[in-house]
């Protein structure tokens, strides 16, 4: 015989309660491993769906511009692309908004924010989709997405409208842009098909777990609505090996996708004018140049420093002297003689010039860098102006009697407005030229240009100033239809010659420093480049300089290339880990089962007391008698732990299952399903329940070493009451350390975030809890030596005495069901219900699919968006805050995968106005860094510092929940951070304000003046809080959605949006607590355990008792009393734990508890304790009394 | 020297108040091949002499030696390994390990020092043949009377030849004739072994059968005269 030969016999003598440890074993690991296998499912669940989703599709390039499907047949075509990949699918992607008409009761049904496809039957071969007979889409057919089909309650067969934005505009915020008629709509679309949101029927380029809205419609059906024949906007690219390429595709794609420069909207144009003179004959160049301008109206700042970085150098190489001429036209609403001011506009019509063109322009009189400079009325080459000069051509001059040196003011708008409303501003010159124009013979007309028997001069250039749709493409002057204020009272006669015989021929002429002071813009500040003709420099020879340059450049430019499969296997690692949230959640149910496994490994010990004393006596000495015990464990454990892998993986199930269907709201769309991919979870959770199992039996068996061997031998396992009072006094002092860890810890946790801050709360928890259990112990101890002072003895002190009977017992018991109760009762107390402070005040919230360019707070802005005077009393009453919106993903609670790029806010200084009002509801600020008292009262002032996000970071205020749980910014305010655009962009931002369960969870909200310096290309705004008049929300909501259906209006109540946001937090403390209820199970079955023990214990006493003539009600009462006496320590200690966890939280605002349901849920412990109690009294009454007297 | 030396020994218990002496001087000498019974009323401090002995309790004062010997000198493990090897127990309950067969039972001391080798086993199977239950070998002590449980304590205690043998009670459990029977064997294996045999009983019939007798009372230990 060996050791182990004996640990197996007592492993089988004693299996009853080593099946009991087992027990506890198994659900310590289950819960454990479940909770990591949670995490693997949720972690492969977003993977498997990115994978769903996309299909084939590895890589998307995305352009905010039409380009020509030429340059997406040459990317096929080129050799690399070949060998890395199988397709480029071009594409029409847009976000579009749907109407369904219902003929029934006249119901209009919409659907904004609708991923709109535009595609050919080829798409659908790029990935799955079901409930499609024919993938053959015809031009007059629309298939939808079930979520979308839903939302429009619209069936196949059905007639759809489309509304989707056009492209390529003058920017809608720039004065000269226009702000309406924006949208392009397609009547009559007959659905063709609703699709499952399954596979491409949940096609989506940012990663998220809801479920899209998607429409597709045919491609050419598209461009011919869009008026973009042969154009796409997207290519969708699937590699030859996706694996492979999944993480480079990105660079392979640029280096295959060559945008042209038509593509990015840069026009090559040889602009020349010849003129032959009749007398002699002879014809001589007037100008002759070549110039860039761009779709746009001006090139943005990138494509500008691009292109004067490419051909500077190509010229100097090229043409060393010559130059490149940026120029910039601007619109003067009048230019008159004098000071100027607004009082200028109510002068005589015969002193101001409307409507004009003016260029900024370095003139040089250095004909070797451009031979084609203005002339003054000396026939001189102007020169270089200084920026408070301007020359005025001829006609100008005469029209406003101007001489040399007269002051000549300039009134324009200000180049970038805001909700449409362009302001005008004056600027004042001296007159230091008049260069002549010459006039035509001919006036232009549609047929053609002007015609010329004079020699023209170089002014008569029509070509400085760019194209604009509804302007310089109109016959007359009042046939304009500009987006701006115009005023045709004001064009007279003169003009409308001017504007017959020279067109957009800038009136005037300023230094390009000075125009790029007065309007440069976010926009740009170049509308057209000039490059002489001359040797070697060619529009081939300028196109091989620029495209490539271009390229390099062409994030910047708008040609975006998204790893759209890698970005989203990268994001599905989720921004919660849900294994550490659920290990979290269940560890108290951990705790639980490791305290019943010690609890009943101790009772196995207790029993076997004296066969321990016995090898001690027999000279087995404690470290070997440990050892052997310990070998039991160590064999329990582990198959305590397989099983609870096993179990790990039903439990798992179970609460992914949950996640489905009890917790839905945690994660919105029920897409999570069981994953075993990972063995080493598996491995972990069996080795993990294996060593903490081992390790409390290992805890249980070292409390032996204080008890006697005589006491051992004896049957007793406690130390001698006498010897354990001795060492009470480092209990109560250890107590006293654990609360005052307990009390920091907990005011620390209103102070962190994220794990951080859940870490010094379950901190404090657990220290409470431990102290109290000590001075639970403590007390237990002296109770069970002390001699009753008391003049009588009763029922209740003997069940006292009996509790105290077996103070370690005792006291795990109460912890078991104490953890359970401060599980319950702490976490009740974070459930969260909107607040008025949440929304900021407001009662709705919108957002729109195109933005919206005009002031909905004013009258004029109304007019302009459609509203009519009927609507005025209830929209008037109303207060719109308006925000501009950087598409990004959604960084809430309800996305879980992890955000890289969340959607940015511009806060506009409207609203920060608003806010800084003392009589409204404001939003409640968890932090900020106001540091003025201005800044106090208002912390939304703290966005107004400027920052580029690059050198500086942008002060942003944001939601204290996408912080912590999507951001993982742990520090609070001052802490800076990085988010990454899909083009690589890098954006620095710094904390300055943090919101509390707000609206506004899962944004950046960044100041209007740095949001639009860092994303100068928004334009208008999306998103829109309101606070309509009292009882009035519904009616406003269905106002504003029907006035502003083109753009996609959608509103909601802040109510029912808060109440989605915070269900995901609701919805995880209702898991946690639905686990607490299982750690409460683990105790009810301790308590049982402990008190059938210590009746089988007792017995012999029980039945002297009966034999004495104790009735067994009597005896029940006792048994009772004692139960409830632990039941009730249990409680009382769970509560208090919670109490101080909690109470610093209630008082900061940020916890309440809720004490009508708390007191049902208390009570129902209590029954379910008592319930406990009266089974172990009916086995004491059960005991047989003869038996129980002679030992048996 | 005799072999066992017991010198003035006193034990005293803690309690709330002054502390309870249970026993006071207590002095004894025995030699190899020599046996002795204590008797005395209950709680007069008779087992605490005995535990003192065979070193399951300190003694607050005095000192014990065998063999020359004082084990109290020694650590826990090096103490455990004494006990192994120069005591043996015998207790009123058996305290025979119920998992275990008759046999492992008596080989149960052996596993201190590891695994019972055929030698250990041997020995054990000739004890087990001595004290009687050969053809109980095989049988757990659940299976055994009072009296063939406690034999195989006996065979327990001798398993490693300890220099001294402490029986608590050996009889106490056992009827009349269990009790005269185990007694003799007791002390015939003592004799036939060659060690020193130490035996708390209030039986008085077993205590004739010892060479000495000592009577403690109040935890004063008083040498009985010799037998005649």
């Amino acid at each position: 015989m060996n050791r182990w030969q004996l640990v197996f016999r007592s492993l089988t003598h004693h299996r009853k309660i080593h099946f009991s440890v087992a027990l506890g074993v198994i659900a310590a690991t289950a819960v454990l491993t479940g909770a990591l296998l949670v995490g693997d499912s949720v972690r492969g669940s977003l993977r498997d769906l990115a994978l769903d989703r996309l299909g084939q599709i590895d890589s998307v390039i995305l352009a905010d511009r039409f380009f020509a499907e030429q340059t997406v047949a040459e990317m096929q075509a080129n050799a690399q692309f070949q060998d890395k990949f199988s397709s480029a699918l071009p594409v029409i992607y847009l976000q579009g908004t749907l109407e369904k008409k219902d003929s029934e009761n006249d119901l209009t049904r919409r659907a904004g924010s609708v991923a709109v496809l535009g595609i050919d039957s080829d798409f659908w071969e790029t990935g799955d989709v079901e409930g499609l007979d024919s993938t053959t889409l015809n031009e007059d057919e629309i298939i939808l997405n079930e979520p979308l089909a839903e939302e429009l309650q619209a069936k196949v067969g059905d007639q759809i409208t489309l509304r989707l934005p056009t492209g390529n505009d003058v920017p809608a915020d720039s004065p000269l842009g226009k702000k309406n008629d924006r949208t392009r709509s397609l009547p009559r679309l007959i659905v063709k098909a609703v699709i499952p949101a399954e596979g491409l029927g949940r096609f989506g380029l940012h990663p998220s777990q809801q479920l899209p809205m998607n429409a597709f419609v045919s491609r050419t059906r598209l461009q011919k609505a869009l008026k973009q024949e042969d154009k796409v906007n997207a290519v969708f690219v699937t590699a030859n090996d996706s694996e492979k390429f999944v993480a480079s595709g990105r660079d392979i794609l640029k280096q295959t996708f060559q945008p042209t420069l038509e593509d990015f909207g840069v026009n090559i144009d040889r602009v020349s004018r010849t003129f032959t003179d009749e007398a002699t004959g002879q014809t001589t160049n007037v100008y002759d140049y070549y110039q860039l301008t761009s779709s746009r109206m001006m090139f943005n700042h990138v494509a500008e420093a691009t292109i004067r970085e490419s051909l500077e150098s190509k010229l100097k190489s090229k043409l060393a002297d010559k130059k490149l001429i940026p120029i910039y036209t601007y619109l003067a609403t009048s230019i008159g003689k004098g000071q100027g001011g607004s009082q200028e506009l109510g002068e005589p019509a015969e002193t101001v010039i409307p409507y004009s063109t003016i260029t900024a322009i370095d003139l040089t009189n250095d004909l070797t860098k451009f031979p084609y400079p203005l002339f003054d009325n000396q026939q001189q080459p102007i020169t270089q102006l200084a920026a408070d000069e301007i020359v005025l051509n001829s006609w100008s001059a005469n029209r406003l009697d101007a001489k040399i040196d007269d002051l000549i003011y300039v009134s324009y708008f200000n180049p970038e407005s805001t909700h449409g409303e362009a302001e005008e501003t004056t600027a004042t010159f001296r007159l230091v030229a008049i260069t002549p124009l010459t006039e035509p013979s001919e006036p232009y007309s549609r047929k053609g240009d002007a015609v010329y028997d004079k020699r023209p001069t170089t002014a008569n250039d029509t070509q400085l100033t760019p194209e604009v749709a509804g302007i310089t493409d109109q016959e007359s002057l009042d046939d304009w239809d500009p987006p701006f204020p115009f005023d045709n009272s004001r064009v007279k006669d003169e003009d409308e010659d001017y504007w017959d015989n020279y067109r957009t021929t800038p009136k005037a002429f300023i230094s390009f420093e000075a125009g790029k002071e007065l309007w440069g813009s976010r926009f740009g500040q170049v509308t057209s480049f000039r490059i002489p003709v001359t040797d070697g420099v060619t529009k081939d020879s300028l196109r091989e300089k620029l495209e490539p340059a271009l390229r390099a450049k062409r994030e910047a430019i708008g040609f975006r290339t998204l790893a759209v499969k890698h970005d989203a296997l990268q994001a599905a690692s989720g921004t919660t880990p849900f294994n550490v949230l659920f290990v979290g959640f269940s560890f108290f149910i951990i705790a639980a089962a490791l305290m019943l496994v010690s609890l009943l490994f101790k009772l196995g010990i207790e029993q076997r007391a004296s066969e321990i004393g016995t090898l001690l006596a027999l000279g087995i000495n404690r470290k070997v008698t440990a050892s052997l015990l310990v070998r039991e464990g160590l064999i329990v454990a582990s198959a305590g732990s397989f099983i609870g892998t096993l179990v790990g993986i039903g439990y798992a199930w179970l609460m992914l299952v949950g996640l489905r269907s009890w917790w839905l709201e945690a994660v919105v769309t029920p897409f999570l399903f069981l994953k075993l991919d990972n063995p080493a979870t598996l491995v972990i959770g069996f080795f993990s329940g294996s060593i903490i199992s081992l390790l409390t039996i290992y805890w249980a068996v070292r409390q032996l070493r204080n008890v006697s061997l005589r006491s051992l031998i004896a049957g007793q396992a406690e130390p001698p009451a006498i010897v354990v009072v001795k060492g009470q006094s480092r209990f109560g002092k250890a107590s006293l350390i654990l609360l005052g860890i307990a009390v920091i810890a907990a005011i620390a946790a209103t102070q962190l975030a994220g794990e951080a801050q859940a870490g010094a709360f379950f901190a404090a928890g657990a220290a409470v809890l431990t102290a109290l259990m000590l001075v639970i112990r403590r007390h237990l101890r002296l109770r069970s030596v002390q001699v009753s002072h008391a003049s009588g003895f009763s029922l209740f002190q003997l069940a006292t005495s009996n509790a105290a009977r077996n103070p370690s017992r005792s006291t795990l018991t109460i912890g078991l069901m104490a953890s359970a109760c401060f599980l319950i009762i702490a976490i009740s107390s974070f459930r969260l219900s909107p607040s008025e402070q949440g929304a900021g005040g407001m009662d709705l919230m919108a957002e729109s699919s195109q933005p919206i360019y005009h002031n909905i707070n004013t009258e004029d802005g109304r007019y302009e968006l459609g509203f009519v005077q009927a609507d005025e009393p209830l929209i008037s009453a109303s207060s719109i805050l308006s925000l501009r919106v950087q598409p990004g993903d959604d960084a809430s609670c309800l996305n879980l995968y992890q955000s890289k790029s969340p959607r940015v806010l511009g806060v506009t200084p409207a609203m920060i106005e608003h806010y800084s009002q003392t009589d409204i509801t404001s939003f409640a600020w968890a932090g900020s860094a106001a540091s003025t008292d201005q800044e106090k009262q208002n912390p939304w002032l703290v966005l107004n510092k400027v920052a580029d996000g690059i050198e500086e970071p942008i002060p942003v205020v944001l939601d204290k929940n996408t912080a912590m749980y999507a951001l993982h910014l742990y520090s609070g305010i001052g802490e800076e951070f990085t988010t990454t655009d899909d083009d690589g962009r890098e954006t620095r931002y710094e904390v300055a304000g943090l919101l509390s369960n707000s609206i506004f969870q899962g944004n950046l909200l960044v100041g209007e003046q740095n949001f639009l310096g860092r994303f100068p290309d928004v334009n208008g705004y999306r998103m829109f809080l309101i606070q309509s008049p009292s009882e009035k929300s519904d009616e406003v909501a269905q106002l504003l959605e029907d006035r502003l259906s083109n753009e996609g209006f959608d509103t909601i109540s802040t109510t029912r949006k808060l109440t989605s946001l915070l269900a995901v937090q609701n919805t995880y403390l209702s898991t946690f607590q639905s686990l607490g209820a299982l750690g409460l199970l683990l105790g009810t079955f301790g308590l049982a355990t402990v008190q059938m023990r210590s009746v089988f214990e007792r017995r012999g006493e029980l039945a002297l008792m009966r034999a004495a003539g104790f009735r067994k009600a009597t005896l029940a009462k006792m048994v009772l009393i004692e139960n409830s006496l632990l039941l009730l320590a249990g409680l009382c200690t769970g509560a208090f734990a919670a109490l101080v966890a909690v109470l610093p939280h209630m008082l900061i605002g940020g916890a309440s508890v809720p004490f009508d349901t708390l007191s049902w849920m208390l009570l129902t412990i209590t029954i379910v304790g008592l319930a406990t109690g009266l089974l172990t009294v009916r086995s004491t009454l059960k005991t047989p009394l003869l038996a129980s007297l002679k030992g048996e | 020297m005799a072999d066992l030396e017991v010198k003035d020994l006193r034990k005293e218990f803690p309690t709330r108040g002054e502390p309870l002496v249970v026993l006071r001087q207590a002095s004894l000498e025995l030699n190899r091949g020599q046996n002795a019974a204590i008797l005395g009323p209950s709680g007069s401090g008779k087992s605490t002499l005995l535990y003192c002995i065979g070193t399951l309790d300190t003694p607050t004062e005095g000192q014990i030696l065998l063999d020359g010997n004082d084990p109290f000198e020694l650590n826990e493990p090096s103490l455990a390994d004494f006990r192994n090897q120069q005591i043996g127990f015998i207790f009123q309950d058996h305290h025979l390990l119920p998992q275990l067969s008759v046999l492992e039972n008596v080989l149960v001391p052996v596993l201190a020092t590891g695994a019972a080798n055929k030698e250990a086993t041997d020995r054990a199977k000739h004890l087990i043949d001595l004290v009687g239950l050969s053809d109980r070998i095989e049988h757990r002590s659940a299976e055994l009377s009072g009296g063939e449980r406690q034999r195989v304590a006996v065979a327990r205690s001798l398993i490693l030849k300890p220099s001294l043998l402490l029986a608590d009670e050996p009889t106490g459990n056992l009827d009349r004739t269990n009790a005269m029977a185990v007694g003799e064997l007791l002390i015939d294996l003592q004799k036939q072994e060659n060690t020193m045999l130490l035996v708390v009983t209030h039986s008085l019939e077993l205590a004739e059968m010892c060479e000495q007798e000592y009577q403690i009372d109040n935890g004063t230990l008083h040498q009985q005269p010799a037998k005649g």
